[in-house]
């Protein structure tokens, strides 16, 4: 009988968020003997699970941004209409065995500005693992602003362990200022979903952004992100265009502190992603993405 | 010299591009300051913004509640008997009477016909970060209206306070249809009800006495409203339905809603009204306590007549402390508006069971020179409904007052008013042993001047002397006045003296239209008040739609900021900062906080 430990490993992901972790007594504490040595920098203890909301290698790059980019949080960032898009990404967070969170995205956009999709999100080994399915569908409205809402299913797998599902919505906007300017707001588990027989809520985030496309090559992201369970975050990116089949990102976040950057390569119909992303303490993430029929 | 003056600026404004921000002096400009709370103000204005009057069908007592000063409320009125109907606001701009800022003004608390309330969809979203030792986000709300179809209005509001746990901890959805040419109106999930005086559910006016002896004394036209307020407790929920026939209206509505509420023993002793959940007590009162309310009344108009009554019962799934620890509420009331040539009578009698009353009553003779008035209020010592609003002094208790306000108002020239009022108030007994019922007066008189140029002059006194608080004195002064290239200057200042102390602030601000499609707006505020008890409240610029009234106290200055922009969606944006350095008179340090406002307003 696996003597479930039921120990909660807080992995500081972006400083402040966490991730949990089981471990059981069958020898999986070998695998996860990088994990422990991340327990040495935890500063902030919390049960919360899927902190992590999207691995979106593009919006990554730009400081985590994510209410402004498609195939990110926001389900009202709409893609064109007939188009079929389909991507898929993936980190290894830290470089740390154990924590591979993948992600993969079909949307299509239909007539009268219709746009609908499914995610599927993935992270964390054959103990832990969180799992999120979400489907969503977003509509233009009068070409002044875009709503969108997203139905996700989220289920924790621990060995040894119940597993446990949850529902929860996420609600989102997106509002064209002009043609340069774009405001986001997105809000995230509105429905208030927990885990584990309502014992464990799960995050509940509210994000805007704005989005400036300048009629250079350049364009400038900024969002405000919060946690109701911690302070604000800001973010900031921008993206540089030096030609067709090349762009260029970088961004930071505020509190916690932390620096991105990536590109993006397209051809044809594909688009290959790539970002890195600092952490203060733990090691480098690098993210990977390929996507087609994307531009 | 002063023609030559007014016609360089009248060239300089023909001149220059068209603007399309709202100025955010507009609601400065417009809408009279009191000393009350920021967000009490705020919600007071909701009711307006969100329920706004129809001008083709709307009468001008109805005009003359609207928060406006009294000048451009006169103005406004004067319009309306000219232009009882009209197709557009360019009617009434034609006129010359009033300026583009003006009009901003009545675009906000008029829509043109019925038509035009089911088709308008709107949407705000107001966020702000505030530094008061950590940054963080103050305070989020999102609310919207859409018109589906000619027959349907859909509401919705969604806010989060400071620390709440739940991203959408308040949210509301209202659902109103007309039918029958709008003599059959249905409304489902979150409403309000208007009532005569408000002695039992609250009228479209504030608790607070005003400046506005008209406003005071005349009850407000009973009707019902789609709710998506922030108030999250002063509002009913379920469904009602209300028919009018030529002369007769009727109406019903039942009410189910969850309040909060301390409970103690299996008895509610106190409900709690701030809305916030944030600890575990606060979140342990959240929904505890529910009420089912039915009612059922009806209204007769005439033309020198309107009159009526309801009948209402509540239940509570608790027995209440304030209603004799009963868990069942029962009442009626019955108003009336009675017109007889140059006067008025207006009053309202309430009933509830347990032998609580109040009644209010009064008189106001108006000419077009002058208006005065009388109104005579009592409440029994109980007597309490949980969502009354009526005028009061002793706001935070249930019942115990009777007073009588005595005011007046005249128009010495065609833009100079004066007026005031004389409020006699007591407490009916004391419910402290061996101390006798408190009792006072208070005296407000302010003077309104508009010169040729459109400068503007407000002057308000005010007395207050009373057995508890002895002797308090109120001077306000603002003044505006435009400047070239659409630029204007304002001063404001408030010095309180109370019991011998004194408190004392003044703010400047420059407004400026002159960039395209922008407004900005910036000034200093400065005050001292040693005392706690002489804090001052001032009027600031700050975001459009939003009571801009600061309470300060000890001594600091304060920095403001406000930009406006229009984007070509109909999409206004607003950014306000504001920054405050302040400490007690006895403290050494200064304490520096400020606050980001960052508003969005779409009209579709």
């Amino acid at each position: 009988m696996l003597a479930v430990l039921s120990a909660r490993y807080l992995i500081v992901l972006n400083g402040r968020r966490t991730i949990d972790a089981t471990v059981n007594d069958n020898g999986c504490l070998i695998t996860l003997r990088k994990l422990i040595t991340v327990l040495m920098f935890l500063t902030v203890l919390s049960p919360a699970a899927f902190e992590l909301q999207s691995v979106n290698t593009t919006g990554i790059a730009l400081g985590s941004i994510s209410s402004l980019y498609p195939g990110a949080l926001n389900p009202a960032v709409l893609i064109p209409e007939k188009t079929m898009v389909m991507r898929t990404d993936y980190s290894r967070l830290f470089g740390i065995s154990g924590l591979d969170y993948y992600q993969v995205e079909i949307s299509r956009g239909f007539r009268r500005g219709m746009c609908a999709g499914m995610t599927f999100q993935n992270l964390g080994n054959r103990i832990y693992q969180e799992k999120t399915a979400g489907f969503k569908i977003g509509s233009d409205i009068k070409n002044v602003f875009s709503v969108g809402i997203t139905l996700n299913v989220y289920n924790v797998t621990i060995i040894g362990y119940e597993k446990s599902t949850a529902v929860g919505l996420t609600a989102g906007s997106l509002w064209n200022l002009n043609e340069e300017m774009q405001v986001s707001l997105v809000y995230h588990n509105i429905n208030s979903p927990a885990i584990y027989h309502h014992s464990d809520p799960l995050p509940e985030c509210f994000f805007m952004g704005v989005r400036y496309v300048s009629k250079s090559k350049v364009e400038f992201f900024g969002e405000i992100f919060k946690d109701t369970q911690f302070p604000f975050s800001l973010r900031l990116g921008s993206v540089l265009k030096p030609c067709k089949f090349l762009d260029l990102r970088c961004g930071t976040q505020f509190n916690p502190d932390r620096y991105s950057g990536g590109f993006s390569i397209y051809w044809r119909k594909f688009s290959l992603d790539f970002a890195i992303q600092q952490h203060q303490v733990l090691p480098y993430t690098l993210y990977y993405g390929i996507g087609y029929g994307f531009r | 010299m002063r023609t030559e003056y007014f016609w360089g600026i009248a060239v300089i404004l023909l001149l220059c591009p068209a603007l399309k921000a709202i100025s955010p002096d507009v609601l400065n400009q417009n809408l009279f300051p009191e000393d009350v709370d920021e967000d009490y103000l705020e919600q007071y204005l909701e009711e307006f913004i969100d329920d706004p009057l129809i001008w083709n069908s709307c009468c001008p007592d109805e005009i003359a509640a609207l928060p406006l000063n009294e000048d451009f409320a006169a103005r406004v009125i004067s319009a309306k008997k000219e232009f009882k109907k009209i197709n557009s606001w360019r009617e009434i701009q034609s006129t010359g009477n009033f300026n583009k800022k003006e009009i901003q003004a009545i675009k906000t608390f008029f829509i043109i016909d019925r038509q035009q309330r089911n088709q308008s969809s709107g949407f705000q979203n107001y966020t702000s970060l505030k530094m008061d030792g950590s940054i963080d986000i103050y305070r989020h709300l999102a609310r919207g209206k859409i018109g589906i179809g000619p027959r349907l209005t859909l509401g919705f509001i969604a806010e989060n306070d400071p620390g709440e746990r739940s991203l959408w901890d308040y949210h509301n959805v209202s659902i109103t249809s007309r039918l029958s040419a709008g003599n059959l109106v249905l409304g489902l999930s979150s409403f309000k009800l208007g009532w005569g005086h408000g002695l039992l559910f609250s009228r479209r006016n504030l608790s607070l006495k005003g400046n506005s002896i008209s406003r005071n004394i005349i009850a407000s036209t009973p009707r019902f409203s789609a709710y998506i307020g922030s108030d999250e407790n002063r509002y009913l929920q379920g469904a009602y339905v209300n028919k009018t026939w030529n002369r007769l209206s009727v109406f019903s509505f039942f009410s189910s809603r969850n309040l909060d509420a301390t409970v103690q023993n299996s008895v509610a002793i106190s409900f709690r009204e701030t809305g916030i959940h944030r600890s575990a007590t606060e979140l342990a009162a959240k929904d505890i306590l529910k009420e089912n309310t039915l009612c059922g009344g009806l209204i007769f108009t005439r033309d020198w007549f309107k009159g009526g009554m309801l009948l209402f019962q509540s239940q509570y799934s608790f027995p209440v402390d304030d209603y004799h620890s009963q868990s069942r509420q029962s009442g009626g009331s019955f108003f009336q508006n009675i017109v007889l040539g140059n006067l008025r009578v207006s009053g309202e009698l309430a009933l509830l069971s347990m032998g609580e009353h109040a009644f209010i009553e009064g008189f106001i003779f108006q000419t077009d020179r002058c208006s005065i008035g009388m109104q005579y209020r009592y409440f029994s010592d109980y007597f309490g409904a949980r969502l009354s609003s009526s005028m009061k002094e002793y706001t935070g208790s249930n019942g115990n007052e009777r007073g009588l306000n005595i005011g007046f108002q005249s128009r010495l020239k065609k833009s100079t008013r004066i007026g005031g009022y004389v409020d006699f108030y007591s407490e009916n007994r004391s419910f402290e042993n061996a101390a006798p019922p408190d009792f006072g007066n208070e005296a407000v008189v302010y003077l309104y001047h508009r010169g040729s140029l459109k400068q503007t002059l407000n002057l308000r006194l005010k007395r207050e002397v009373s057995s508890g608080v002895n002797e308090k004195y109120q001077s306000a002064l603002a003044v505006r006045y435009p400047l070239p290239l659409d630029m204007s200057l304002s001063f404001r200042g408030v010095v309180n003296v109370i019991n011998g102390r004194y408190g004392a602030g003044c703010g400047i601000a420059i407004s400026a239209n002159a960039l395209n499609t922008i407004a900005l707006t910036m000034g200093t505020t400065q005050f001292y008040s040693p005392a706690y008890e002489s804090k001052v409240y001032l009027y600031e610029p700050g975001i459009p739609m939003r009571f801009n009234v600061v309470s300060m106290y000890g001594t600091g200055s304060r920095l403001f900021m406000v930009i406006e922009k229009r984007f070509q969606n109909n999409i206004d944006i607003a950014l306000s900062y504001k920054h405050q350095s302040r400490r007690l008179v006895d403290e050494p340090v200064f304490v520096k906080t400020f606050l980001l406002e960052f508003q969005m307003l779409v009209d579709l």
